[in-house]
Parts: C-alpha cells; structure tokens; sequence
C-alpha cells in the first residue's frame, strides 16, 4: 500500500480507536456533565458516584436530583421500579429470593423483605428481636421512606429509614403509651429533599368514643404533642392495623365502623374528615376477618377500596369487588369492578385448591387492570379487564407469610434524603 | 450579501454561509438576535467560537428539521428519525464534543438532545475506570474512599 508506513499504525480495532477520539474531550464544562448524566439510568448514576470528586459532588448536589426529576417528569412516563414490601424487618438471613433490593430492580413480581442486613448500624441496635422479627414497617411515606419501629403496645419508638441509600433518623419516644394504635407518616419535599414531617398516632383502642385522641410529632419541633378532636355523635372505632394511605396531603385511616378518617396535620390539624365507606361493601366478612380482606390503596391517582368477599361457614371466596372514590371532596364511591367466584378464567388446579382464601395485597402501580392477591404460600395477580387470575412465580418459602401485612414500595425518581433531622443536631 | 429570507452567518475561521431564515432561527440565540436587532437580518452574524466544519454540520442538521417542520409530507418523522441516527453515527468524538458545546451556545435544544442522548448512550454500559479514561478524569479518591462511597450505594451495583 502506498500510503503504508505511518497511516498503517492507525489500524486500530473500533472501539479503541472510538475511546481514542473521546480522550479529546479533555475538560468537561459543568452543564455538558449534567445534561449527559441525567440521560443515564439511575442505578448507573449512582455507580459512576466513585468516578472522582467533581463527579460526587455534582451527583450528590440536589440540583442534579431536581434535573433528573424535571428531565423524567416531561419526558414519557417510565415505570419506577417497585415490589411488594413485607412488614415485618427480619433479624437473621432470609432466603435471597426475597432480598429486598433483589426484588425492586428485578421484573418479576416477588416478595421483597428487609433484614438486619439491609439496615444501617443504629437501626439494627434499636430492634428488639422477638421471634426472629427485628422490627416492624409501621408506616410509609409517599417519597419512598419507612417508618420503622418495634410493634409493641407500648410508647412509640420510632425511626425514619430510607431502605435504598439507608438514611436512619431516630425520632424520640412518644409521650404515650395506647392500648391500640394506628400511625401514620406524612413529609413535605422539596428538590427531593424531605424538609417536614409529621408522624400521627391515633388511639383507636376498640370502644364508643366522641373523643379522637392523637400524638403528634413535628420534624419541626422536633417534640410530641397532644391534639383530641372532639365529634358530634359517638364514635365506635374498630381499627384495624393497617397503614394508613398518603393522598392530598392528608393522611386516611381506615376504620371499619366509622369510615375513613381524613386528617391533614399540616394545614388542619384540630379536625378530622369522615369519608363513609362504599356502600355494598361486606361488612359481616370485613368484621369476622378483621379488615384483612380488604385493600385500600391510591391507585392512578384515586382512592380505591379492593374487597374479597369469604363466605363465612368455611372460609372460601365468593367475589371480588372495587370501588373508586371517584369525587373526592363529595366522597362518592363508584363500583368499578365486581366478579363472582365462578367468573373467572384460572387454572383448574387453583380452583380445585382447598384453599380459596385470598387476601388483597396491592394494587398494580402502574397498570390500570392489575390487582395483586396472596393466597396460602403464593402471590396471584387478577387482571380486573380480562378476568384473569394467574399464579405467579413458586411458593414463598418464609413462615407464616400474612399477605394483609404486604404494602407496595414504589423506588422514587430520585432518592430523597431527609434534612436537619432532630437527632443530628 | 444575502436575499431577503436569507441570512449570512460567519464562523469564527472567517467562512460565511448563506441559509434560509427558517432555518438559522432553528437557533434560538441566533432567533432572538434576529429579532431584536434588525442589522443582523440585513448583514453578516457572527458564530462566536463555532468554526466553518463545524457551522457546515449544525447547517446541515438544521436544514433537514426545519423543511420537515414545514412539511411533514415530503419529510415524515420515521425519516427525520433516520437522518438523526446517521447524523450522530457519522461523526467523530471530537466532532460530537464541538457540536454538543455549540448547539448548546446557540440553543439548538433537538439537536443538544439528540447529541447528548449519543454520548449517554456510549458511556452507559461502561465502568467507572473506562469513563475516566473516557474523560480523562484523573482518580482523586484513595481506594479507601472509593470503597466507601460503593458501600454507601450497594443497590446500584
């Protein structure tokens, strides 16, 4: 070849002669970094974090979250990663189909469950472990952080963890100690950084009360206080441990009697609201199964109330239902969806199963038709359009697995950090 | 000098090229210059720091979108999709780099996506130590604090 010589020493395989090129690129202006990092998948973003320190600190500035955000937000909707979360905080080694960070980026629909492992030092001090449970999910916020704490009838011991960066917040003990209880946990964001909130106990010990007794706690006081609220007629509260639902700002509890209990510690903290619950619901299997046949959850942005109907002599499901609260300010509840037991289109196997218990355990978070139920050792999903109900993935291998104590965690855009939290100061 | 519609834009090497309107104000730095001051739709503007190859290319993109902008018919979206991906695929790093720095100076935002969506696309499957080589980015952590920083975001591994 004529040219050979010099021009030859070029020959170089693509990618090399491509890294080649890059290294031209010498300093990267500050916006170049940005526009090219927010275009990348968050798990990446966060491993290139070691790249060097002007990395770091450009990834770690909340502005780089906000850009992400907004980029994302404007941008066509991606589904978050997400996964069923148990309740219960393991002490020991759980079998690695249910780890939870496994679970969150995997597509497969499987139990995600926290253990020691998965908390920071501190955390891990505050359980007490009782039957190889550390600790209990109490409540959860909408922005991807738990409230975790001890499940005992006693004072409120509480702390705020985020289990994907693995932020621990210790909030001091509460002030009281009640017979039953129902917590709530709201935060205020800001460029995906929690700058408020408020953690809600509400006494709900079983019994007629005109009287609403709640403790409430400030990030920003950083202190416990007492509000009653007093109703006109007498209230018969028969809660139901579950975690009430973040929408609007505002905290619902779910009582069986009373209804829903709306309450927004921030803008209206001495009142309650009092959604009614749908009418038609099945009050007699809510009551004997004590709420856990029943999910209520915000779905596409409604409230929606999920209903499987047993019959009482023997446990076995009749039908499903589900109502939307479809004007909210008005509280009225629209039947969307309700099917009997001999509607469906399921493998014959399952129905000649002699257990026909199913509990709702969440709704799908970003399909319209896809509910998620648990029966015995097994998740099902039932798609409410095609009426389909389908076994998914093998038995969950844990003890005594309670599908009413599953939640769905939904990874947020950005992880949120929480800011000026009372135990670091 | 340029016909009415046109206008003459001048690289930083001293080359002029003269476009149609409709396409220079694909540029919003050059559109509001345009539009405030009338001189610059009579005679030469100068692209500060762009050189000639480098104008010729952003021309090039430019052309192509605001014809389809105009008409949808003659240049459909599937082929404005194919034009982008053999645009980005013909050019060189240090192309890619010049490109990215001046549509983002005159505020070309399909363009500055499109670049900016290649370069991630690059770099997404690579480890930290080839984005440094990549980059040139020396390694200012000590392997200690390397460690530590990877341990504080085990999910993302």
């Amino acid at each position: 070849m004529e040219s050979g010589g010099e021009s030859g020493k070029r020959v170089v395989p693509k990618s090399d002669s491509q890294l080649g090129f890059i290294q031209g690129f010498g300093y990267i202006p500050h916006w170049v970094l940005v526009e090219l990092l927010i275009r990348l998948p968050i798990k990446r973003i966060f491993r290139f974090k070691c790249v060097s320190k002007q990395w770091l600190s450009l990834i770690s500035d909340p502005s780089f979250g906000r850009a992400f955000v907004s980029r994302i937000e404007f941008g066509p909707i991606q589904r978050r990663p997400w996964t069923p979360l148990y309740k219960c905080i393991y002490a020991e080694e759980i079998p690695r189909e249910h780890d939870f960070l496994g679970n969150l980026f995997s597509s497969n629909v499987g139990l995600g469950c926290l253990t020691k492992f998965d908390l920071p030092a501190p955390a891990q001090a505050h359980g007490l472990e009782v039957y190889k449970v550390l600790d209990y999910i109490i409540a959860k916020d909408d922005n991807g952080l738990l409230l975790c704490g001890s499940h005992g009838r006693d004072l409120g011991n509480y702390y705020i963890l985020n289990p994907v960066t693995k932020q621990y917040v210790e909030i001091p003990r509460s002030k009281h100690s009640f017979v039953y209880c129902l917590v709530g946990f709201i935060t205020q964001m800001k460029d995906c950084i929690v700058t408020s909130y408020k953690i809600v106990r509400l006494e709900a010990s079983t019994g007629k009360t005109s009287v609403l007794k709640l403790e409430i706690f400030s990030s920003e006081t950083g202190e416990w206080r007492d509000v009653d609220i007093h109703f006109e007629k007498v209230l018969q509260l028969v809660p139901f441990r579950k975690m009430p639902v973040v929408f609007k700002e505002s905290l619902h509890f779910v009582d069986s009697e009373v209804g829903i209990l709306a309450y927004d510690p921030y803008k209206d903290p001495n009142s309650c609201r009092v959604i009614k619950l749908p009418e038609g619901i099945d009050r007699k299997c809510n009551t004997s199964q004590s709420g856990k046949t029943r999910l209520f959850d915000v779905h596409q942005g409604y409230l929606r109330y999920f209903e499987v109907s047993h019959a009482l002599y023997d446990n076995q499901f009749t039908s499903l239902s589900m109502w939307t609260l479809s004007d909210y300010e008005a509280g009225l509840w629209f039947l969307e969806h309700r099917i009997s037991h001999n509607e469906f289109f399921c493998d014959i196997s399952f129905l000649s199963s002699s257990n026909l218990f199913l509990v709702p355990v969440a709704f799908h978070p970003f399909d319209f038709d896809t509910v998620y139920l648990g029966r015995g050792k097994t998740i099902l999903s039932y798609n409410m359009q095609t009426r389909e109900l389908i076994v998914l993935g093998n038995p969950v291998p844990l003890e005594n697995i309670s599908w009413y104590l599953v939640y769905l965690f939904v990874l947020p855009l950005w992880p949120v950090s929480i800011q000026a939290a009372p135990s670091e100061v | 000098m340029a016909s009415k519609g046109n206008l003459t834009l001048k690289s930083c090497n001293g080359k002029e090229f003269i476009v149609e309107e409709k396409v220079a104000v694909m540029s919003t730095t050059i559109k509001n210059m345009v539009d405030v001051d009338d001189s610059f739709a009579q005679g030469v503007i100068p692209i500060i720091g762009v050189d000639g190859k480098i104008l010729a290319k952003l021309i090039e993109y430019c052309k192509e979108h605001a014809e389809a902008d105009e008409d949808e018919e003659v240049k459909s979206e599937e082929y404005l999709k194919k034009f982008d991906e053999k645009f980005v695929d013909e050019l060189n790093l240090n192309d890619l780099y010049d490109l990215l720095k001046a549509s983002n100076y005159l505020e070309i935002t399909k363009l500055l996506n499109l670049l900016c969506q290649k370069v991630a696309s690059m770099i997404k499957g690579k480890k930290p130590e080839e984005i440094r080589r990549i980059f040139n980015i020396k390694n200012d952590f000590t392997p200690e604090e390397e460690e530590e920083i990877n341990r504080q975001n085990p999910w993302a591994f």
